[in-house]
């Protein structure tokens, strides 16, 4: 059988790699010539933008050039490895592709009394720059690979050292490097006092222009006009997005149409990306996960991301801005000019607003319900009443008729007061009789004049009611709006929220208040954890936090800093809850490995193993006296343990199914467990008490002594035997 | 196993395929001369429930010995085989306890995989017939007390596939069979004539022709992946390339924990595969990392010595989806695609992936760009189509009219084994058409061993059983990762937003059995 065609598009991996068509871009141009002048690039961009088939491109017209690149896959090096063999392992991979004469190992061994990054940098000058005597470019591909690992700040630092070195060490300028990966700098290395990528320079990686498309629309097996104006259709949709381009591209050629109009490609993207097929397209995946669960902050990426996708208001991008920052990095908007923008049609479908509403966190869609009913309220009372007659105005405004009819009143009954007045006066000299139907008269109008005056001070109570509820309508409108605004125009947003708490402290402003307040301070964001994250738990004094993962450790964090401090290693599997004892000084983690361990909190020394249960430990925790731990297992048990000295002092037996957790009261006179038997139950002390303190309180109950008839029964005693002892 | 003999009482779990002759027979004499002695278990058939589930595995858990006869029939009794898989992982955590004792009952043939993995390197019994029984029984007696005896196996019979084929269609087994890899000749498979061709077929087929591809194949449990990957290392074969076959559910337990044991026990079952002289231990000693001290061995000794192509494919990668090591070494795979288009290691060109998995990958892998998962060719494996259906059903015979035909396709939603299955069934004669349908989700019915698996299966997994329930009651899941895992033991699917089981039989039967709240 002859071999078969290589496929023409590429949906993963490097174009190369499959053997699918390059296409060129600006940015091919820009990076050659970075690395032909032997500049510090980076590339920094979303995923399948096409960055390592740029890389691999630009290593072959290099070498074409008499350059010598070298390319290393990070992910070739892994993350479960220690410092030096991450540091080896990043020479063995130059030593690897330039076939060096230099035996790398030994070489690395010889060189022991220094450390790793200074060995880096001796390589670099004493074999890679001996040996090669052509430019070297150095591509360093998926460095997101080292966001997990602790030690490699220092890479970055010599990066930067190797470029600050060819001031006095002019080889150096005949190295260079470029990085390549999914993160944004301040991600890679914290310290601007050191990263490198201040002084390199950056390449833009953008969606493909019509024109660079263009060598696309042959993959589509159509007559070529046809197949131009397919792909205009296409590109419409994906705003030459380069994976989604060619995924709608290879989607077409699927389905073997001779002919195409725009409503059969509208059919394919929606067939290709929308609806149960969003959820398995691994670029749309990563897309989402970006937006949601790798958010930094999900409400903040997401209220971003609804304004800029709006598009009523223009959104600046700002580099500093983690926010806008991730969203760049996710892929689903764009930088155009200083602004950000929706990125192509079919990310704006997949995650439109109704999306955008499903994945805000609860309290925000409560809040937003009420900023809608607040605004909608403020609409109604202090818009127009003229056009108009929503309830709201039309109170107020029978409200100001009612005061105005109640003055008409009072004046009327004023007026009829002072002609009974005058009535009584002239009555004076008259009749009795006469005197007394005008004295009713007069009576009737005090009366009127009270009723009218009643009237008044009801409705001018009204009316401050109706100012008032405009107040509130009003706060909440503005602590909706600044809610909306924060991510975006922080400034603008809290001078909102104090306007808002000014005009009248409704619970919308304070939450916002509140919100503002506490979003000031950089959410912390421990990363390093291989697996998921399971538990974290702070120390007594706050000043540290320990999380549990699947990774098979637990680790310590600084809690202000979020630098790892510590790491707690031995459980052989996932471990799923991590505590700390009352005083701080240990820490008890528990695992699927079937034990509980303690680790001195401050050395991270395993102190103890709780061995025992016959499945899963999933939770851990000490008594309020520290004198104790109570475990949970999936044995269906829950056990509790002395602290100190490991050993185990009753078994909390009768959940029908594995034991979720547990925990003492407060007072530790009751654990209380939860169950995945649908039950929690709570424990006395007397059944995990040890038995010393059980004999204890036995004391105080004593049993009264057996009859000789009855010791001859159950103790089998003689009762001479007995006799004789008494005596 | 050098205890002295002695007259201790052995706890001894007996698995074997019941009501069926003669298998019955013999078994309730061995029972009745084991049991005054020892301590007997066996599976009396009380109604399959979660508890029958976890009743098996204590017991089996427990037992010093795992008896298991073996005929034709029950070889293909999904039961069987977990009870055999359960004693095997088992006895590699507890020292070699329950030791499995594999009966052969008049049945001759080899055994089929992944059985053949888990017995065919220990000693099996044999019994021709009815007069064999003492024999046997006294054999079995004596292995229970010493612990050491060795079978004498009739050499002649042995290894020596009978060849009584009729016209009848040969029995779908439940798992896919790799057939010789080793030789580009092969062996006509009886399952052949009754593969149905999907599209996806074509892709995986003209995919592997080409130089250095990564092909991966995914779908729930039998769903007929395994058998697409045979076919795709056959025709790897056929065109002069080398193939390798690691089953990662063979993998022993203990190396998935430590991932230093893993990356050597890969290294060293490639080898093994590949029969050359092993050289491991020389590049672990190098102080680099797992992954690249694996990278060069492929690199520098196993791709560079072969000097041939190489495809190496891997089935139920799932299984290492839950180690501490999986981003690491699905990392370095896709690396491993990617160097092949590196001037500098051309030698990556020699070497072809297919990866096979029943679970979707990307619940499990932090980043899926970092694995080999989305790159080359994907296939995703579905149900088959009623026309797929009907061919099938032709190609029995079509035993089953247009009617017949739609019904069983409502009943069974196009599952590829269990639609083999009742076709085989019915072409057979060993049920009516009716009575398939009528006693579908009975115990004894076409599809108990089948249902009483899956209830086997699910019988620790609370949070898997919680999720059925919700698929049964409300059509949906909260729980993506639920979801996912449900979805790739091959028990719900998703129409639209809701999920639903996969087929209206499992609909009926776990609403009987799982009781659900």
């Amino acid at each position: 059988m002859s071999v078969k065609m290589k496929p023409f598009y590429t949906i993963g991996g490097t174009v190369q790699a499959g053997g699918g068509e390059y296409l060129t871009r600006r940015a091919d141009d820009d990076l050659l010539r970075l690395c032909r002048e032997s500049t510090f690039a980076y590339i920094l961009t979303a995923r399948q933008m096409g960055k390592s088939s740029l890389m691999v491109r630009a290593a072959q017209r290099l070498a074409r050039e008499g350059v010598c690149p070298v390319i290393i896959d990070l992910t070739k090096i892994g993350t479960q490895v220690t410092p030096e063999q991450w540091y080896l392992g990043l020479l063995a991979e130059i030593e690897d592709q330039l076939t060096l004469d230099t035996d790398l190992v030994k070489w690395w061994q010889e060189q022991a009394q220094f450390g790793f990054t200074q060995r880096l940098t001796k390589f670099f000058q004493e074999v890679l720059l001996k040996e090669v005597a052509a430019p070297i470019v150095i591509f360093v591909d998926e460095i997101d690979t080292t966001l997990g690992l602790d030690f490699t700040d220092d890479f970055y630092v010599a990066i930067r050292y190797l470029y600050n070195a060819r001031a006095t060490a002019p080889e150096f300028k005949r190295l260079s490097f470029a990085l390549i990966g999914v993160a944004t700098p301040g991600d890679l290395i914290r310290d601007p006092q050191r990263t490198p990528f201040n002084i390199g320079r950056r390449v833009d990686l953008t969606d493909f222009t019509g024109e660079e498309a263009a060598p696309l629309a042959e993959g589509l097996n159509l007559p070529p006009d046809e197949a131009k104006q397919a792909l205009r259709w296409a590109m419409k949709w994906t705003n030459g997005h380069p994976y989604l381009t060619q995924r709608l591209c290879l989607a077409m050629v699927d389905e073997r149409r001779p002919h195409w109009t725009e409503a059969d490609v509208d059919r394919t993207v929606a067939a290709t990306f929308f609806g149960a097929m969003s959820e398995q397209d691994n670029n749309l995946q990563f897309v989402r996960d970006m937006l949601t669960k790798r958010a930094p902050d999900v409400d903040g990426v997401l209220t971003t991301y609804r304004v800029i996708r709006a598009g009523n208001r223009a959104v600046r991008d700002e580099e500093r801005s983690i926010v806008k920052s991730h969203l760049k990095l996710s892929g689903v908007v764009r930088r155009e000019g200083v602004e950000l923008q929706a990125r192509n049609p079919i990310y704006e479908t997949v995650f439109d607003e109704q999306w955008v509403k499903d994945h805000l966190p609860a309290n925000w869609r409560k809040r937003f319900r009420y900023a809608a009913a607040a605004l909608l309220a403020v609409f109604l009372i202090l818009l127009p009443a003229t056009g108009v007659y929503a309830w709201k105005s039309r109170d107020l405004e029978r409200v100001n008729q009612r005061l105005e009819e109640t003055n008409r009143r009072l004046e009327e009954a004023n007026e009829r007061l002072g002609r009974a007045f005058e009535e009584v006066s002239k009555a004076r000299d008259s009749e009795a009789k006469q005197r007394t139907v005008a004295e009713k008269n007069a009576e009737e109008a005090k009366a009127n004049a009270t009723e009218a005056e009643q009237q008044k001070s009801l409705a001018q109570t009204n009316a401050m009611e109706a100012e008032n509820q405009r107040n509130v309508a009003q706060s909440r409108e503005l602590a909706a709006n600044s809610s909306l605004l924060a991510p975006v125009d922080p400034d603008l947003s809290w001078s909102l929220v104090n306007e808002a708490v000014r005009k009248e402290h409704t619970l919308q402003a304070e939450d916002a208040f509140r919100q503002f307040l506490l979003e000031r301070p950089m959410i912390n964001i421990m990363r390093g954890h291989s697996g998921y994250v399971r538990s974290a738990a702070y120390s007594p004094d706050g000043k540290f936090i320990v999380t549990a993962s699947s990774d098979r450790t637990a680790r310590v964090w600084n809690a202000s800093t979020a630098q790892l401090v510590a790491e707690l290693k031995g459980h052989s599997d996932s471990v799923w809850s991590a505590a700390y004892s009352p005083d701080g000084k240990f820490i008890v983690t528990a695992s699927d490995d079937r034990t509980a361990r303690v680790w001195n909190a401050s050395t991270a020394q395993l102190v103890a193993e709780l061995k025992g249960h016959s499945d899963y430990v999933r939770s851990a925790a000490y008594s309020p006296d520290g004198r104790f731990i109570v475990t949970a297992s999936s044995d269906r048990t829950a056990r509790v343990w002395n602290a100190s000295t490991a050993q185990l002092v009753a078994e909390l037996k009768g959940h029908s199914a594995s034991v979720r957790s547990a925990a003492y009261s407060p007072d530790g006179k009751f654990i209380v467990t939860a169950s995945y038997d649908r039950t929690a139950r709570v424990y006395p002390r007397v059944m995990f008490m040890p038995f010393d303190e059980l004999m204890e309180l036995a004391r105080k109950l004593p049993p009264r002594e057996l009859t000789p008839e009855e010791r001859e029964r159950y103790l089998q005693e003689p009762r001479s035997k007995r006799a004789s002892r008494q005596r | 196993m050098v205890d002295p003999p002695s007259a201790k009482r052995a706890r001894i779990f007996i698995s074997y395929k019941h009501k069926v002759e003669p298998d019955q027979s013999v078994v309730d004499n061995v029972v009745q001369t084991l049991e005054p002695h020892h301590t007997v278990f066996i599976d009396k058939k009380i109604l399959p429930s979660l508890e029958w589930g976890k009743w098996i595995q204590d017991r089996i858990s427990e037992s010093d010995f795992l008896i298991v006869f073996l005929t034709a029939q029950s070889v293909g009794s999904e039961m069987v085989r977990a009870e055999i898989q359960l004693a095997y992982e088992l006895a590699q955590k507890q020292g070699g306890r329950p030791r499995i004792i594999p009966v052969r009952l008049a049945y001759y043939e080899k055994f089929i995989y992944p059985l053949s993995a888990y017995l065919n390197h220990i000693q099996w019994a044999e019994w021709d017939s009815e007069a064999d029984t003492p024999r046997l029984i006294d054999q079995l007696q004596q292995v229970i007390a010493e612990q050491s005896v060795i079978f004498t196996p009739s050499p002649a019979r042995a290894d020596q596939p009978q060849a009584a084929q009729s016209a009848a269609p040969p029995p779908p087994t439940p798992s896919a069979q790799p057939g010789k890899l080793d030789s580009p000749e092969g062996t006509i498979d009886p399952q052949s004539a009754f593969y149905v061709i999907r599209s996806s077929d074509e892709v995986a087929l003209s995919a592997i022709q080409r130089q250095g591809v990564t092909i991966t194949i995914k779908g729930p449990r039998q769903m007929g992946k395994s058998s697409l990957l045979i076919r795709t290392l056959e025709k790897a074969v056929e065109i002069g390339k080398r193939a390798v076959f690691l089953d990662y559910q063979l993998i022993e337990r203990d190396t998935l924990t430590d991932a230093d044991k893993f990356y050597r026990r890969f290294c060293d079952w490639v080898t093994d595969e590949l029969e050359m002289e092993n050289r491991v231990d020389e590049f672990w000693n190098s102080p680099l990392g797992n992954s690249q001290r694996c990278t060069r061995y492929f690199s520098r000794y196993l791709l560079k010595e072969l000097n041939q192509p190489l495809a190496l494919a891997m089935d139920e990668v799932e299984n290492l989806f839950d180690t501490a090591f999986r981003s690491d070494f699905f990392s370095m795979l896709r690396s491993w695609h990617n160097s092949r288009a590196n001037i500098a290691t051309p030698i990556w060109k020699q070497l072809d992936l297919v990866l096979v998995t029943s679970t979707e990958p990307y619940q499990l892998i932090e980043n899926l760009n970092q694995s080999p998962f989305n790159v080359g060719e994907v296939i995703d494996l579905e149900d088959f189509t009623p026309k797929q259906v009907a061919d099938l059903n032709q190609r029995h015979g079509e035993p089953l009219n247009n009617d017949e035909e739609r019904r069983l396709m409502r009943l069974l939603g196009g599952h590829p084994y269990l639609t083999r299955r009742a076709l085989y069934l019915i072409a057979t004669g060993r049920f009516s058409v009716a009575e398939l349908f009528a006693k579908a989700t009975d115990d004894r019915g076409p599809f108990g061993d089948h249902l009483r698996y899956h209830l086997f299966r699910l019988r620790n997994k609370e949070e898997l059983i919680k999720g059925l329930c919700d698929a049964l009651l409300r059509n949906a899941c909260d729980d993506e990762t639920i979801f996912f895992r449900l979805r790739g033991a091959g028990l719900v699917k998703r129409e639209d937003q809701a999920v639903k089981p996969r087929c209206q039989l499992y609909a009926d039967f776990f609403r009987e059995y799982l009781k659900c709240q």
